[in-house]
């Protein structure tokens, strides 16, 4: 039987699965299972060829094997497959007459889950018709929603499958355009009942549809364009439609609220039930249709104002001046002082904006409560709180090593190192058998399709060294060699593919793609020399602080081992301590340095510290006072490094400072307004002792380990970020994956450095204080607070970033200002002091007035009121030109007045 | 194991127009209630009809949300379970993906009426219903009864409504697991309405998958993307936007969290009824799938307990382990953890703010409840495969060998901690219960 399987298999015989299946009994279906399971998996295996990939079955293959699993398994087994076998309809058909499985039915009913299904609501009616399903209601609902024809054909269809598309949620319904008008013309014939449809649109919005479904059933309902009489009928239903968690529900339904808010049956009490919900939405469209309904219902109607009146207080909790002020006229209109109408009111009394505060004097008791200024936070870079894990013997190294597998790019890679340097040959026959597990999780890892680069240096290593233990101890370690293998067979079969990078085998032959990668694959052939010589000299470039610092104290401290054991560091570890090595406390540091260190390495520290102002002593290491030089001082060109052959390298990359400018390419171009920065392009020159830095600047690629080699320069951040604005902030509307996550962590990078940015940092934090995603802006927020509450945030050279890219209107206002609104203001009195200056700054870039300026000038007058400060003087003179505008009259004659 | 559940409803839930007063009927099912005679569970008065309204709305949203599934089974509507006795209902639901958790107490002044029975029982909710509850005003007056109070009076709804649901498995171990979390839960901030809408306000719209950071500046509450000392952190923060239609009726809002940040709980104070509404620690993950429990399986718990609570504790009373000990006769050693236990077993629920568990006995069947966890269940066939080899084992270190698939992981127990070498623990280091080689090790040892 299963030979015969086999057999059709192989050779193909599409026409003779059927009959073979036939002839079997039940039992035998079973029995055969586990044989076509096995097929299935021989012919799904991917084949690469040069270039792509394809499996390893023909097309008649997947058919006979589709064919047999569906005839002989169960419905678990067969899975969730909608598709394959039912693209051929005449063939199904013939199967379901002498072979249809009696989970038939439950796997058609659960098709509604689907993706895809190859049959469609024709199919479903005749299956039903032969009895092979018995169809759910939402079953049918969801295929009449995907075939929007041959309504007529059968008397169910119209009569309740219909109401069934309007009651369960379909995914299609929106986006099969032919259903409107066919709506529209059944209505017409009559052929639908039009109240009872009506009524079902009125429903949909709490049915816990998606957004465009309940979107096309309320364009339904007005397209139908209801009468006042069967709106007014409709009441209950258009009411409890309020509390749908859509906004387009909400709109539409309020839409027709207000034709019927004059007649005489409409149900004003029960609406205002609503109201505090509807007033506290966050969608303005749906606040201000709730405030003129409200509104009308005063204009005609005598009814309890304290009520209604305790509901609109809700409004307030926006910061909207235009819904504060619609609000308060409609109190002070129509709602008489009560002291249930103070106390609501005092709950947002906080929230209520300074303009609209004097129109409610008669309401509001309470005065605002003056914020407190709160004492600058110092924070060390290195202090007990932040400092790292220390292995401490080989158990410890092995449980830590899949962590750092798991996260190559954070810190554990560092303490990862160290302990492996360390512990590396304290292995024993016992303690061996630990290392299998994490040989077998560098196997997995490194024979995955997209390994960051840092993981594959990580396993390679780990595999070399389980490699070598092996050798030493084979009875304890005899599984490696079968998981080993298994992995060197998987490279092989991909070195076949042009671009494939090699990653097994000695680190010397690892492959790497550019030059940054080049100098940690350097960096990792040492430390691999260091575990094979059982060398215990510490590694300079470890962090011992997170996120990225090297106590200065233990920079001496690991220098003086090299001294003492003679030894000479390798220039690539020295110069990345050397660029991660905290430099705001060093005079600790410096003593020891002068008590424990000789020659250069003493010399060299004592500039680097800053206790020498300029380099002394002998450059023997000229890389080395390179990067001390660049990471202590960016700006500064030292005459004494002049000959060090370093300055074919383009000058922007020590001092950081780079060109950068916002430039308007008119409205209708792809990119409407455009940042650019200039990047020299530098190829990477041979030298004896390259800087670590021309590595990652050089041929500018692999972007997506960016926010992991910010870390590597802390003290100089401004060549990374430079990077990033290049290739993912030219442009305020850039929505792909890719680049937001790179800013996103680049962003994060920025936050957990903690220190003072220079030009590109303000350029950077500027940027994404306007970028697209919120979570990016909520972190250029949490990066000014923390800049202001440490007192190191220069607000002139920020707002003037922002001004020069709002000028010409690179972002929506709106983001900036509910960024404002939302995190930046009253967080303390520093911090509006703070936001009132970078807010002038802002404005003192600004010329003709912008698209939604008014908001930026609310905020602005709310600030200054708080700071109980005047307009800028040179504001001012902005305000007198803007004044003219009538969008801006009302708000610049009141920054005026003050 | 069964994997349908069917509850048997005498009638559907419905709210019931008694000329001037209106009545909110819940038909209740449980399949362990053993006194089917008196299937009423409270009839009276409701002191806040219309905030209950609205927390019920809320509740039949977040049964019927899920954070991981595919929209279709969103519609799908779950029953929420009801806890009578001791003067409060309690109403719980938990969102499809077992994420999300909500608890709506009512107090003893908020209810005026009788408690014929006391006990734990499913409630029908349907469509229907949902949208009578919408239209119920303030100031109306409404009577509530969870189960029939008398047989016979509601004669055009006396039939049985059956209704087949896959068996809430996820449900039954996550209602265990949230209240472990809550007892290892610490109060962390409270807020006042306008503080609470401002703070939701300014949420992020959409799916958000990164964690944010709940912080007080200045005054303000504020929900931060970057991480700050003392910050509380939460996963999957759009879950909370199910609170949103609540917030304009709220007095205040307290916040806590696990001591390990493994959940945090939001609790909605509105006069005297209270919502609390707890978040697991990230929006794919459910409560169900958190180990929290499984050390407290680990040991049988006896008999005695069971039927001491059965017949000493009274529905939504608070229980205190050593005092039912004493009067039960039930030996002390056995109490150590008891509560955990009894929790993971369906038996007590937790209240954050007496800080105390309660009694309320899950109407499922206690052999469902036990026979969910597949960690436990890896567990016990490592050790009967005799895949489990424990290489020393003394009072400050047990150290053990577990064959895994084609490898050997190393078990390493200390008085401080516990470690594995398989990927599990790697990934999470324990913060979602332990392993199954941990498992298997520490049930070898103590057996």
């Amino acid at each position: 039987m299963k030979e015969r399987l086999y057999e059709i298999l192989n050779e193909e015989k599409i026409h003779e699965i059927i009959p073979f299946l036939k002839e079997l009994s039940i039992e035998e279906r079973k029995t055969l299972v586990p044989s076509i399971k096995k097929m299935d998996r021989e012919i799904s295996k991917i084949v690469m060829t040069k270039n792509s990939y394809h499996t390893a079955g023909s097309v008649n293959q997947h058919s006979i094997i589709d064919i047999a699993s569906f005839v002989c398994m169960d419905k678990k087994n067969f899975g969730k497959n909608y598709w394959s076998l039912f693209r051929n309809a005449e063939q199904t058909e013939q199967i379901l007459e002498w072979g249809c499985p009696e989970w038939f039915s439950d796997f058609i009913n659960e098709s509604v889950e689907a993706e895809f299904t190859a049959f469609n609501y024709r199919d479903i009616l005749g299956w039903t018709e032969k009895g092979y399903v018995q169809p759910k209601p939402e079953l049918l609902g969801h295929h009449l929603s995907n075939y929007p024809a041959d309504l007529d054909d059968h008397p169910e269809t119209l009569n309740t499958h219909f109401w069934y598309l309007c009651e369960f949620p379909s995914k299609s319904l929106p986006f099969r355009k032919e259903w409107f008008p066919i709506v529209q013309k059944l209505i017409a014939e009559k052929k639908i009942e039009r109240k009872r449809f009506l009524r079902e649109c009125l429903l949909a919005s709490n049915r816990n549809f998606n957004k465009n479904v309940t979107g096309w059933f309320m364009d339904a309902f007005t397209s139908l364009k209801p009468s006042e009489e069967e709106l007014s009928e409709l009441q209950n239903e258009l009411l409890a439609g309020l509390a749908s968690p859509q906004s387009k529900a909400v709109n539409t339904i309020l839409s027709h609220l207000k034709k019927i808010v004059g007649t005489t049956g409409f149900k004003h009490d029960e609406f205002s039930h609503y109201l505090p919900n509807l007033l506290s939405s966050e969608v303005k469209t749906v606040v201000v249709s709730s405030l003129v309904l409200t509104e009308k219902i005063f204009q005609r109607k005598k009814m309890d104002p304290e009520m209604l009146g305790m509901a609109l207080s809700s409004a307030f909790v926006s910061k909207d001046d235009g819904i504060q002020s619609k609000a308060a006229k409609i109190i002070l209109k129509y709602i008489p002082v009560s002291e249930n109408m103070k106390q609501a009111l005092s709950d947002y009394s906080d929230n209520i904006l300074t303009n609209i505060r004097p129109l409610l004097v008669k309401y509001v008791v309470e005065e605002q409560t003056e914020l407190e200024a709160i004492a600058p936070e110092k924070r060390l870079l290195t202090g007990d709180e932040n400092a790292v894990k220390v292995l401490q013997n080989f158990e410890d190294l092995m449980f830590y090593l899949p962590l750092a597998m798991d996260d190559p790019y954070s810190y554990h890679c560092d303490i990862a190192l160290t302990g492996f340097i360390k512990f590396a040959g304290d292995a024993d026959a016992e303690s061996v058998k630990l290392l299998e597990p994490v040989f077998l999780k560098a196997c997995k890892t490194i024979s995955k399709w997209e390994v960051p680069y840092l993981n594959v240096l990580l396993c390679n290593a780990i595999i070399n060294y389980g490699m070598s233990l092996l050798e030493k101890y084979p009875v304890q370690l005899k599984n490696l060699e079968k998981i080993y293998q298994k992995t060197k067979e998987e490279e092989t079969a991909r070195e076949s593919y042009s671009t494939y990078q090699k990653k097994l085998g000695p680190m010397e032959e690892v492959g790497a793609d550019c030059p940054a990668r080049q100098a940690f694959k350097e960096i990792a052939v040492y430390a691999m020399e260091k575990i094979k010589s059982g060398d215990h000299i510490p590694l300079l470039f470890p962090i011992t602080h997170a996120p990225c610092w090297i106590s200065p104290l233990i920079l001496v401290e690991r220098l003086e081992s090299y001294q003492n054991n003679n030894v000479e560091p390798h220039h690539l570890d020295i110069q990345l301590a050397l660029q991660r090595c905290a430099l705001d406390d060093t005079s600790k540091a410096t003593e020891e340095a002068e008590k424990r260190l000789k020659g250069e390495y003493k010399e060299l520290l004592l500039f680097f510290f800053g206790k020498n102002t300029r380099p002394k002593g002998e450059f023997i290491h000229p890389s080395w006072w390179m990067t001390a030089g660049i990471t202590r001082s960016p700006g500064t060109v030292f005459e004494e490094f002049r000959n060090f052959g370093y300055d074919t390298v383009p000058v922007e990359f020590f001092s950081g400072a780079y060109q950068w400018k916002t430039i308007d390419s008119k409205k209708n171009s792809y990119y409407p307004v455009e940042l650019n920065i200039d990047i020299p392009t530098y190829h990477i020159e041979k030298r004896k002792e390259s800087l670590f830095m021309e590595y990652f600047v050089a041929e500018q690629k692999e972007l997506n380990e960016i926010p992991a080699l910010l870390l590597c320069f802390p003290n100089t951040p401004a060549n990374a970020l430079a990077k990033v604005i290049k290739h993912c902030l030219f442009y305020s509307g850039i929505a792909e994956v890719f680049e937001r996550n790179l800013v996103l962590n680049t962003a994060n990078a920025l936050y957990q450095i903690k220190k003072p940015l220079d030009e590109v940092g303000y350029l950077f934090l500027g940027t994404i204080f306007l970028d697209s995603d919120k979570t990016i802006r909520g972190t250029a927020a949490e990066i000014w607070l923390e800049h202001v509450s440490c007192q190191m945030m220069d607000n002139a050279w920020l707002g003037r970033v922002i001004g020069l890219h709002e000028k010409l209107e690179w972002a929506p206002v709106k983001r900036l200002t509910d960024l404002m609104q939302h995190h930046m203001l009253n967080v303390s009195k520093n911090h509006n002091i703070a936001l009132e200056e970078l807010i002038s700054n802002i404005l003192l870039q600004m010329d003709t007035p912008v698209t939604n300026l008014k908001k930026i000038l609310e905020i602005y007058h709310e600030v200054l009121a708080l700071n109980h400060s005047e307009a800028h003087k040179e504001v001012i003179k902005k305000l007198n030109n803007w004044k003219e505008n009538s969008s801006l009259k009302k708000i610049c004659n009141l920054l005026l007045k003050k | 194991m069964e994997d349908t559940l069917i509850y048997n409803y005498s009638g559907t839930s419905s709210l019931l127009d008694k000329g001037n007063l209106e009545e909110l009927f819940l038909a209740q099912y449980s399949e362990i209630q053993k006194n089917t005679h008196v299937p009423c569970f409270f009839w009276g008065n409701v002191g806040q009809p219309f905030i209950l309204a609205r927390c019920l709305i809320s509740l039949s949203n977040i049964v019927r949300s899920s954070f991981s599934l595919s929209p279709f089974q969103m519609a799908l509507l779950k029953d929420p379970i009801v806890t009578a006795g001791n003067e409060r209902l309690r109403f719980e639901g938990f969102s499809h993906c077992a994420g999300v958790y909500a608890r709506i107490d009512v107090m003893p002044d908020g209810l005026d009426g009788e408690f014929p029975e006391n006990g734990t029982t499913n409630v029908d909710f349907n469509q229907p219903l949902i949208n009578a509850l919408g239209s119920i005003r303030p100031n109306e007056k409404i009577m509530l009864s969870v189960g029939k109070k008398e047989v016979g009076l509601y004669k055009n709804e006396e039939r049985i409504i059956e209704r087949k649901v896959p068996l809430p498995a996820k449900w039954i171990k996550g209602l265990g697991t949230v209240q472990v979390y809550l007892s290892e839960s610490e109060k962390r901030y409270r807020f006042n309405k306008i503080q609470t809408q401002q703070l939701f306000r300014a949420m992020p719209k959409g799916v958000i998958k990164t964690d944010y950071y709940l912080t007080v500046r200045g005054n303000k509450p504020v929900f931060s993307p970057v991480k700050s000392s003392d910050s509380v952190c939460i996963g999957g923060l759009h879950r909370l936007r199910l609170l949103e239609p609540l917030l304009p009726y709220i007095d205040s809002m307290q916040v806590f969290s696990h001591v390990r940040m493994q959940s945090t709980t939001w609790q909605l104070y509105m006069g005297n009824i209270r919502l609390s509404f707890s978040l697991s620690r990230e929006s794919w993950r459910g409560f169900s799938g958190e180990g929290a429990l499984l050390e407290s399986l680990l040991s049988d718990v006896s008999d005695e307990w069971i039927d001491a609570l059965d017949k000493y504790a009274y529905v939504n009373q608070s229980v205190n382990p050593s005092r039912l000990a004493l009067e039960n006769k039930i030996s002390l050693d056995k109490t150590e953890n008891i509560t955990a236990k009894l929790a993971s077993m369906g038996l007590l629920g937790y209240d954050l703010d007496d800080r105390e568990f309660f009694y309320r006995r899950l109407p499922f069947k206690l052999s469902r409840i036990i026979g969910l966890n597949p960690r436990l269940k890896n567990a016990e066939k490592l050790i009967e495969d005799g895949k489990v080899e424990i290489l020393n084992n003394n009072k400050e270190r047990t150290e053990a060998r577990v064959e895994g698939t084609g490898v050997h992981h190393t078990v390493i127990l200390e008085e401080e901690r516990e470690r594995c070498t398989c990927d599990w623990f790697t990934k999470y280091q324990g913060e979602r219960g332990p392993c199954k080689h941990v498992l298997a090790v520490k049930k070898l040892i103590t057996a």
